[in-house]
């Protein structure tokens, strides 16, 4: 500042103040100070005007420390009023364990340096500790040297707060949580994914999150990421990818993984829950294969006691007197039934937990049905039921799984069988629904009762149990006739027939793209339908009916 | 008639004999039974059977496993197998076709039908040709058979064996695996004499055991 030099040549000049010339001079210098003080007065009114009206907590200080300004963000923010602040140290609102941070900070800008921001802490007079954005500014005389320090602070304890309640959350997670950027480096893991892949934290951040997977998967993981980002689609956690992870020691492990787009200001951001499936896997094998054993254990003695009857009953032990041999073929029905209970029961089983694999193919609907005509026209003929293929039935063909598809079509078919009157007929047509294939199974029975209509696609759900027993039905054929179909992506249900009976169909897309008989795709039953460019559809019932949609 | 040599592998004794019973329906089939695996492979072995019956489900040696060591060992490689389960889904009887099973027979099975279902898995149908030939051999052989051993010339030599080896295709053809198993080593035990080798014991063993089957018949 220029107040020594004036301060100097003042008193000089006051020893000669009888010279005009000198007079002039000191006046021309008492001129100049009164515009510099008048400058400075200004300059500070100016900056406390400023720091005033500041949102944030503004605060000057000397070189060494004393408080010059203090505005009512700092009041509030530290509890100090402006009176108990100004010409006290800075030092109030430092913890002791920040004071050499600070004195490095102000060593760099008594060095020439800028100051950069940084987060530290501060503590308020009640000694309540706050988190802060500091950004400090150096006041410098002409000749350059440090006069002063200017202190905008940002109290950021609500970001950090929110910040370590999103690191707590992750960290306390019961799942592997792992974030990435865009480029799929790792930035951040919570303590699950150290303990399942048996990394440090510190040697993951920065890393592709492929380090984690099999090389062998590392470059189609890496494409679906890219697609990933790109549409930002979370996954429920459930429908999460089944991968395989690696850990640090080589050995591989199943994982699921679900993941959640995150938009930050540094770009999208992916969290992925990482959850260990080997022991779902492991339980997974053990079901199989108990039921496996169970379906062993109980057709073992079926195959014995369905064998002998069988023999017995064709009276290849000798002829039989009529009583007894209508008790053994009582007895032959009823065993045959328990081995299609269990037979259903195991579909339904397997279905359910993914263990079907379909093989779609293109599939020409009317050769289908006639050779379910045909295949069933035995057991219709038991029944006293005729089996009709309505002729103005449709050509088409749809992708599915030519066994299961045919299952399907069996139950719906010895479902309108069984409850058909004898000497009736059953007719199936095809028909054609906009882009879907629909086959409607008519009978003329007595109908489903209302209160039964909900329940209908349920497990060993029978309108009238007896009735049915004495059918022989195991009340889960519709309900594996409507997983099977679902699968498939199609709907399935049923409604009241008009003059009486029931009507009962499935829709599937239509499918002309794929060349017969070829196998187009393999699907995992458990996962959701695939079919490439064929959307499943159910179409609106006619408004006079009442459908009923499973 | 010639009757298909058939063994039934099974670890359930009951199973078995409804098997036997129900086999016993159709004068086709001769039966013999093994409750595992390790039996299976002896017997087949030694019997020399048309078709094997084979459970999959069995303590220690499973079906496949058994499966395996038949196609491993020259003596059996050839013999049809069927399996007999309680495993019934497509995939796995597509599986078990993949192993090289003849056909797949679910349990339970209907003891009037097994007959027929066994037939059409090995297409075992006897023609009338077949039969007639059988016959006239069975009359030759049984002569030669009676003649002293070793005093045979070569010309009978070379007569055994072009005869044990048109009657081996033949029961090839026919669905008889294991008879054709049984000339075939005839047919090599005349062409053994000719070089002048081999004990004419083992052709003797070989004559018998085609004789034998026939006689059976």
């Amino acid at each position: 500042m220029t107040r020594p030099t004036t301060t100097t040549k003042r008193r000089r000049l006051a020893r000669d103040c009888a010279d005009r010339e000198t007079c002039a001079a000191v006046n021309e210098l008492r001129l100049e100070r009164d515009a510099t003080v008048r400058q400075y007065v200004e300059r500070d009114r100016s900056f406390a005007a400023l720091a005033e009206t500041a949102v944030s907590p503004v605060i000057s200080t000397t070189a060494d420390g004393i408080i010059t300004t203090w505005n009512p963000a700092a009041e509030r923010l530290y509890g100090y009023t402006a009176t108990e602040a100004l010409s006290a140290h800075i030092g109030i609102i430092i913890p002791p364990d920040r004071h050499e941070e600070f004195r490095a900070a102000v060593d760099q800008l008594r060095n020439g340096g800028s100051g950069d921001a940084f987060e530290t802490v501060r503590i308020a007079k009640d000694g309540r500790r706050t988190n802060v954005l500091l950004i400090l500014s150096a006041i410098r005389s002409p000749n350059g040297e440090l006069a002063g320090i200017i202190k905008v602070t940002r109290d950021i304890t609500d970001r950090k707060l929110a910040e370590e309640k999103f690191r707590l959350a992750v960290e306390a997670c019961p799942d592997g949580m792992i974030m990435s950027d865009a480029a799929g480096r790792i930035v951040m893991v919570n303590g699950e994914i150290e303990r399942l892949f048996g990394y440090r934290r510190e040697e993951l951040i920065g890393q592709p999150i492929e380090t984690l997977m099999p090389a062998r998967m590392r470059t189609q993981h890496a494409h679906y990421r890219v697609g990933f980002s790109r549409e930002g689609k979370a996954t429920r956690h459930r429908a999460g990818r089944e991968l395989t992870g690696l850990r640090k020691d080589g050995r591989e492990f199943p994982v699921e993984v679900g993941l959640n787009p995150i938009h930050t200001h540094d770009g999208v951001m992916v969290l992925s829950a990482v959850v260990d499936i080997s022991e779902r896997k492991r339980l997974d094998r053990l079901k199989d294969e108990f039921v496996a054993v169970v379906s062993h254990e109980l057709r073992t003695p079926l195959t014995s006691i369905a064998g002998s009857l069988g023999l017995l009953v064709g009276n290849s032990a000798g002829s039989l007197p009529d009583a007894a041999k209508r008790l053994l073929t009582i007895a032959q029905s009823n065993s045959n039934r328990l081995v299609r209970l269990i037979n259903d029961i195991l579909d339904l089983q397997k279905i359910e937990s993914g263990g079907i694999v379909f093989r779609l193919q293109r599939l020409d609907l009317r050769t289908l049905i006639e050779q379910m005509i045909e295949a069933n026209r035995v057991f219709a003929h038991g029944f006293g039921v005729r089996l009709r293929l309505e002729a103005r039935s449709a050509n088409g063909a749809v992708l599915a799984d030519a066994d299961r598809l045919a299952q399907v079509v069996t139950n719906l078919l010895s479902n309108a069988i069984k409850f058909s009157p004898t000497g009736d007929e059953v007719v199936i047509a095809i028909a054609r629904r906009g882009p879907v294939m629909r086959v409607t199974v008519r009978d003329h029975g007595s109908g489903i009762p209302e209160e039964f209509k909900p329940r209908i696609f349920e497990r060993f759900a029978q309108a009238d149990s007896s009735d049915a027993r004495q059918k022989g039905g195991t009340g889960l054929g519709l309900s594996i006739a409507r997983q099977l179909i679902q699968r498939h992506g199609g709907s399935i249900g049923f409604e009241a027939a008009p003059g009486g009976g029931t009507i009962f169909f499935f829709e599937l897309p239509s499918f002309a793209c794929a060349p017969a008989g070829e196998p187009c795709a393999l699907v995992d039953a458990a996962a959701p339908p695939m079919l490439p460019d064929c959307d499943a559809v159910a179409e609106a019932p006619p408004a006079h009916r009442r459908t009923e949609v499973a | 008639m010639i009757k298909l040599f058939t063994l039934t592998v099974d670890d359930e004794p009951d199973i078995r004999e409804i098997i036997d019973l129900s086999l016993a329906l159709d004068p086709l089939f001769a039966v013999r039974e093994c409750p595992s695996g390790r039996d299976a492979v002896r017997t087949a072995i030694e019997w020399r059977p048309d078709l094997i019956l084979l459970d999959v489900m069995m303590p220690i040696m499973d079906g496949p496993t058994t499966l395996a060591e038949l196609r491993a060992d020259r003596r059996t490689a050839t013999i049809p197998v069927v399996f007999m389960t309680a495993r019934v889904q497509t995939r796995e009887q597509a599986r078990f076709r993949s192993l090289g099973a003849a056909g797949v027979i679910a349990k339970p099975f209907d003891p009037m039908r097994l007959p027929a279902l066994v037939r059409d898995c090995v297409a075992a149908a006897p023609a009338e040709d077949f039969m007639r030939r059988l016959a006239e051999a069975s009359v030759t052989l049984t002569a030669w058979r009676s003649d002293l051993a070793g005093e045979r010339s070569h010309g009978t030599l070379m007569e055994i064996k072009r005869l044990a080896r048109t009657l081996a295709d033949a029961s090839r053809r026919s669905g008889f695996a294991g008879m054709a198993l049984e000339l075939a080593s005839l047919q090599d035990a005349a062409a053994s004499r000719l070089a002048g080798q081999g004990a004419p014991l083992h052709l003797e063993n070989a004559l018998d055991r085609v004789v034998g089957r026939i006689a059976v018949a």
